[in-house]
């Protein structure tokens, strides 16, 4: 390329860096709402996917991705969200379920006199996936043989049901000291640990038993060979990939970047599965601090975990967006 | 390429108007891109989902899509001018059959080109696409076992290899642009996308979407690419 048009192309760059850091400075005053803050709409699940530099991960990178996890668990609960899914493309994630799983069932979802809820505790109801082992079987009436599809599923309990279910909009309940009469109390909270395992080859492992379901009814010559339908064959996919021992689709999904670096405005998948995110919506958080910490030798930070304005933006741009579902 | 209603709505015209006007930002910026040498470019004309929308308008669309994939293929038109095969993706079988006509008839005028490749998906969903893929596979590895006696066993790469894109001979994807603000993906590309492609949303209706929003995206697929 000649020198004039590397100058002109650098020039475009500059005259970008500038406009997209003033339009920055000028909504930094910007705040989101609270937490519990009473928003329009309320995702029912989120995912978060943290993004980790593999040339860079250390003992301080697990433990910022494990506090991530456990904040964006207990900001969840505070607004009123009942599912989240946490994925990390390597898996580390999953090989710390069992530490998360400690922290988490450690803590009580409030600050209560509740003393109970140690013998409350439910056990994981799917196994590690670093045993390698199946997950749960589907339903006892499926002809299909169950699938690995690498998906860790966490039970949180709340305190003892009261057979009432928190109102989305209802002001959180969490912050205060003593549960009265008739107040609703925090639910039971479901956490989905995620690698790049949970999504194309998952679909893959759905592929197989499929495969070996149709190699056992054309055998046993059950089925004709032109009786197989794309339509249903999508409604099959996705209670396998989405049911027990999967996961369901996200409303909301948040990018954090562990290291910080120039391009974490950028949004990328890393390998995030596929099937879920159909109508998944994706948040726009613009963190001011990439623009000067990217560049240098700032890499090797331990990582910094969640933010909670991160968190509330993230919810506020859920609240404002629209559906129409092809219609 | 989202947004044409509302931009109709929003210059107090008819909503078969704003698709018209979203076919010429089409043609502009698909333009821009193979200037650019953009060697691949797929565009969501039509969701399987849209059929759900006023039958007059669902019309409407067939009736333009007709008339225009025709045009854009003519000897002369910006396909020829650049080299680009016309591949239409999705359930074409759910089309009207002049549509259908017309869409043979186009592949047919583009066959022979090799310098770039437009997918025009309609209709389309990733969920179908990759469901079809999953199908295909199967039937493939039953025919393979069948032959060599061997065990069936599938691969995300089996898959991968049998999604309409891959088939119509596409590149992997670098970059996603949806238009009209909405930060979304609504079924378009799902496993295309999911690896290491950027994801851009920018707020401008498509209809209106022109070089000066392309810019920006253009920067920042750069910045990516230095980073990397």
């Amino acid at each position: 390329m000649s020198w004039l048009a590397s100058f002109t192309l650098a020039a475009f760059h500059a005259v970008y860096w500038l406009v997209t850091i003033a339009k920055r400075l000028l909504t930094i005053a910007d705040q989101p709402l609270p937490l519990a803050a009473a928003r329009q709409k309320l995702p029912s699940h989120l995912a978060l996917l943290l993004v980790t530099d593999h040339r860079h991960n250390s003992d301080a990178t697990e433990d910022s991705m494990i506090e991530s996890v456990e904040r964006a668990v207990t900001w969840c609960r505070a607004a009123g969200i009942d599912r989240l899914t946490v994925y990390d493309r390597e898996g580390l994630l999953s090989t710390l379920s069992l530490d998360i799983r400690k922290r988490l069932v450690k803590r009580p979802a409030t600050p209560s006199t509740d003393s109970d809820l140690e013998t409350e505790i439910e056990f994981p109801l799917t196994p590690p996936s670093s045993d390698d082992s199946d997950s749960r079987p589907l339903s006892p009436d499926s002809e299909v043989t169950p699938c690995k599809l690498k998906v860790t599923t966490v039970q949180i309990p709340g305190h003892a049901e009261k057979g009432k279910r928190k109102a989305l909009g209802v002001k959180s309940t969490t912050r205060r000291r003593r549960p009265t009469l008739g107040e609703p109390t925090p639910t039971s909270f479901t956490l989905h640990i995620l690698s790049r395992k949970s999504g194309k080859p998952a679909i893959a492992e759905v592929a197989n038993a499929l495969l070996r379901r149709r190699s056992v009814d054309r055998s046993s010559s059950r089925m004709d060979k032109n009786d197989r339908q794309p339509a249903s064959l999508e409604t099959e996919v996705t209670s396998l990939l989405q049911g027990d021992g999967g996961f369901p689709e996200p409303d909301l999904m948040i990018v954090h970047h562990m290291v910080a670096s120039s391009t974490n405005d950028l949004l990328e998948l890393h390998g995030f599965p596929p099937w879920q995110i159909r109508l998944t919506e994706f948040d726009d958080y613009k963190p001011m601090d990439i623009w000067w910490r990217g560049w240098g030798h700032q890499r090797r930070t331990a990582g910094r975990p969640l933010d909670e304005i991160e968190f509330r933006k993230a919810l506020d741009t859920y609240a404002a967006a629209e559906m129409r579902l092809g219609k | 390429m989202d947004g044409n209603r509302r931009y109709a709505r929003s210059h107090q015209k008819r909503v078969q108007e704003g698709h018209a006007e979203g076919f010429i930002a089409l043609r502009r910026v698909l333009e821009i891109c193979l200037r650019l040498n953009v060697r691949c470019v797929s565009v969501y004309a039509f969701a399987i989902e849209n059929f759900k929308r006023m039958p007059e308008e669902v019309d409407a669309l067939m009736t333009l899509a007709e008339t225009k994939l025709l045009e854009l293929c003519q000897h002369g038109d910006l396909l020829h001018e650049y080299g680009v095969r016309l591949n239409v993706l999705g359930k074409t079988s759910l089309l009207p059959p002049n549509v259908q006509a017309a869409i043979r008839k186009a592949e047919d005028l583009t066959r022979d080109n090799d310098r770039a490749i437009l997918n025009l998906c309609m209709p389309y969903a990733a969920r179908n696409e990759i469901a079809t893929a999953v199908d295909l596979a199967i039937e493939d590895a039953l025919s393979k076992a069948a032959e060599d006696g061997s065990k069936p066993e599938i691969t995300e790469d089996d898959v991968a290899a049998q999604l309409m894109t891959t088939r119509a001979g596409s590149p992997p994807l670098d970059l996603l642009v949806r238009t009209s603000g909405v930060r979304r993906l609504s079924d378009f590309l799902l496993w295309q996308c999911c690896e290491d492609t950027q994801l851009q949303f920018s707020p401008t209706y498509w209809p209106d979407f022109g070089l000066w929003d392309f810019v920006p995206i253009i920067l920042d697929y750069q910045r990516r690419a230095w980073a990397a």
